[in-house]
């Protein structure tokens, strides 16, 4: 067996620390001898679960990245015009298909998709038709020279490209798309169909698929013409690939089973195996022009399956954002406030509701104080509130508005009744009513510390009952000893606990912004005046939120009105990552939390939400807590005989 | 010691699995929800952590192999007039075939 020394043709390096770890390294072994160990760094490839795709499906199409990829057409059981968008998190419906089909071909961003070819039944008929996604809607384009299905497509937008498939009979043809109409290339060296493929229109590959067989042929495009390729390790039907003509991943596919698991990456020459799919499946999805970062989604296991998977090869290791179990609250509530400046291991919750939402009001004055593990109960609030908000830490903060009545007041919704201004204080053990603000209010979104805070938007003056009519933009401040008139808000943001910050620094995300409507709207506050800062992104109110004016965090609440019937229909799982400049996806929460609240830092600490409604019938006591993703870290492998 | 553990457990999307538990431990997705999991700390972990229920290799194996069942069944039953064995090979893919678990 050949040595190192005849392999590389020099000697392991004997070093008294590891080498600056960079991609320059990548393949180069090592001996430390301060640690006493041989080392190497080489690249970690691993497949990891992504969300779930909305509809399960057979024999669709995808584009686009690991992180923002666009899954359309398909087969569920008939066949499908449903797209949908990834967020490298989520996937949520967008506009149909013109003509449902299956067996088509994808190509191009999430933004500029193209999609074409593919058939329908009964009979299998066989479909010319082009479309091109904008972002949002599908419209026509210029029609395939040859209808056809089972087809392997790469490509962007204005530049596709079509090769193999069905016609019926299977076909080496190859066409190319310049925007407008496909114009024919060169054809295939070997007819197939239900091909692999990846690359460019002028530099593509063309891998696998069925001839008169299963094959493992590899075929490069160069814009003109197709020359042999290396084969594959894994003769398969239909894999799916992701990367460009000399440097691709191929994944799934039907191996001697009906579904396959295989994974492999293409250098340009040579195949090598790499780390299987964990569920094995043909009539996938995919995405990416990255063989670092591909996209697997939909397909079949026997029967249609949902389930997404991201493939990722790096030499860089790091850790995903996740929510984990926090300490529960001693009993469930929702609407309540919190302290919003503390951290994860100094907080505070009071107020709020503990009934069904639809049940009528019936407020708490009991306050919880968390220590990052559990919860304890605090000094009570002096008059029962819900709806209410907060400012400040566990030792030192305010609180204000409400449905909230004087001791000896009627019942919420009772004909008449008024609810009163208010503000109260905390020192850490017991609340102090003090300075009213000027006006009385619920669902209002607040941040800051206690003596220099912002409350504000929400439904603002009148009695309960008519929020629809008081819902406001007025904000105001605090500092400590009484109330001074804010800026006005450019967009309505009421019902949410969204917001963060500081007096001079804050941020409010979207709430309820009219009848039945939420809001999309991302605004920052300089203590004087609210600017538009994003929207777009998902509209939803109820939501929790911590953080900094550019380090922000959101999560929970309700996308979608909550029908008035038991169930969880309209809940929002989603986590929104602000930084100052981008609003994005993270990761998804294990549980319902409308009309939530929350508290911590941000940078590398953490926060946490807790508490809200869970299902329309019922309140959760679940505290949730949310770690950020880590930087990327290049970690040199210990090399054992293991 | 067994070399893998069996279970069944719910994929709920991001996150269900990490790039890091595919390299602490054998992870294997199969029809019915079921999980083949490599037999050490981790894998057991990751299977308690995902509110998972532990089934017996025979158990686990039934419930693929009455999925799968289930799936040839409707496999046979989705005809369409006229069509051709290729033609609804296309449309719905190959009939589903037995799955042994390692």
């Amino acid at each position: 067996m050949a040595d190192y020394t005849e392999i590389k043709g020099n000697r392991i390096q004997y070093l008294d620390s590891d080498p600056t770890l960079t991609s320059a390294t990548e393949g180069q072994v090592w001996y430390n001898t301060t640690t006493g160990t041989l080392k190497g760094l080489s690249q970690i490839k691993a497949w990891s679960s992504g969300g779930n795709m909305g509809t399960a499906r057979r024999f669709l199409a995808g584009a686009g990245t690991q992180t923002a990829a666009l899954g359309f057409g398909g087969y569920v059981t008939g066949q499908s015009t449903a797209t949908e968008e990834y967020s490298g998190f989520n996937w949520t419906a967008s506009g149909n298909l013109g003509t449902a089909r299956y067996g088509l071909a994808g190509a191009g961003i999430q933004t500029a998709a193209l999609a074409f070819g593919g058939a329908t039944f009964p009979g299998a008929s066989l479909q010319s038709a082009t479309e091109e996604y904008n972002g949002s809607a599908w419209t026509a384009g210029g029609s395939l020279g040859t209808a056809r299905t089972n087809i392997g497509g790469v490509g962007i937008q204005t530049a596709g490209l079509i090769f193999g498939g069905q016609s019926p009979s299977i076909s080496s043809a190859t066409e190319e798309y310049d925007g407008s109409a496909w114009t024919a290339g060169g054809s295939l060296g070997t007819a197939r169909r239900t091909l692999g493929g990846s690359g460019i229109q002028t530099a593509a590959l063309g891998f696998a698929g069925y001839s008169t067989a299963n094959t493992n042929i590899t075929e490069e495009y160069n814009g003109t013409s197709w020359t042999a390729g290396g084969n594959m390790n894994v003769t398969r039907l239909g894999p799916k690939g992701s990367g460009t003509q000399t440097s691709t991943v191929a994944f799934g596919g039907a191996t001697t089973a009906p579904t396959g698991s295989a994974t492999e990456e293409y250098d340009g020459s040579v195949w090598t195996n790499s780390t299987s799919m964990t569920t094995a499946r043909l009539g996938l999805g995919n995405s990416s022009t990255s063989r670092a970062a591909g996209l697997a989604f939909g397909g079949t296991t026997g029967s249609n399956t949902a389930a997404t998977e991201e493939y990722n090869s790096s030499i860089d290791t790091f850790t995903a954002a996740a929510w984990s179990s926090g300490g529960n609250l001693p009993s469930a509530k929702r609407s309540m406030g919190s302290s919003k400046g503390g951290d994860i291991n100094s907080s505070l919750f009071f107020g709020g509701d503990n009934v069904p939402m639809g049940a009528g009001i019936p407020q708490l004055n009991t306050t919880e104080e968390y220590n990052g593990t559990s919860w304890s109960g605090g000094g009570n609030v002096g008059n029962p509130v819900s709806g209410t908000t907060g400012a400040g830490t566990q030792t030192a903060m305010i609180g204000a508005t409400g449905y909230s009545f004087a001791p000896s007041g009627p019942p919420w919704k009772t004909p008449g009744a008024s609810y009163i201004a208010n503000a109260f204080e905390y020192d850490g053990s017991s609340w102090t009513n003090v300075t009213a603000l000027p006006t009385t209010g619920v669902g209002l979104n607040s941040f800051g510390t206690q003596t220099a805070s912002v409350f504000g938007g929400g439904a603002q003056g009148g009695s309960p009952g008519p929020e629809a009519s008081n819902r406001s933009t007025t904000y105001h401040e605090y500092n400590g000893t009484s109330w001074t008139s804010g800026g006005s808000s450019n967009s309505v943001h009421g019902r949410t606990q969204a917001a963060a910050g500081v007096l001079t620094a804050g941020v409010v995300f979207g709430g309820v912004s009219g009848p039945g409507a939420r809001g999309d709207t991302l605004e920052s506050y300089n203590g004087t005046s609210w600017t538009e800062e994003t929207s777009g992104l998902i509209a939803a109110n109820g939501m929790g939120a911590f953080g900094t004016q550019t380090s922000t965090v959101f999560a929970g609440g309700s996308a979608a009105p909550i029908p008035s019937s038991p169930g969880t229909v309209g809940y929002n799982v989603g986590t929104y990552n602000w930084n100052g400049t981008a609003l994005t996806s993270s990761a998804n929460t294990a549980s319902n939390h409308m009309y939530t609240a929350g508290d911590g830092t941000s940078g590398t600490a953490t926060g946490f939400i807790g508490g809200g409604s869970s299902a329309y019938a019922s309140n959760t006591t679940s505290t949730e807590e949310y770690t950020e993703a880590t930087t990327p870290v290049t970690t040199a492998s210990t090399l054992t005989t293991s | 010691m067994a070399l893998f553990i069996y279970g069944t457990a719910t994929n709920t999307g991001k996150g269900f699995f990490t790039a890091e538990d595919r390299r602490a431990f054998f992870l294997r997705g199969y029809p019915a929800n079921v999980w083949v999991i490599g037999n050490n700390e981790k894998g057991a972990l990751w299977l308690a952590e995902k509110n998972g229920v532990e089934k017996t290799k025979s158990e686990a194996q039934a419930l693929v192999t009455a999925e799968i069942d289930a799936a040839k069944s409707a496999w046979d039953a989705d005809n369409v007039e006229g069509e051709t064995a290729e033609q609804k090979e296309q449309r719905i893919g190959p009939k589903p075939t037995d799955i042994t678990l390692p």
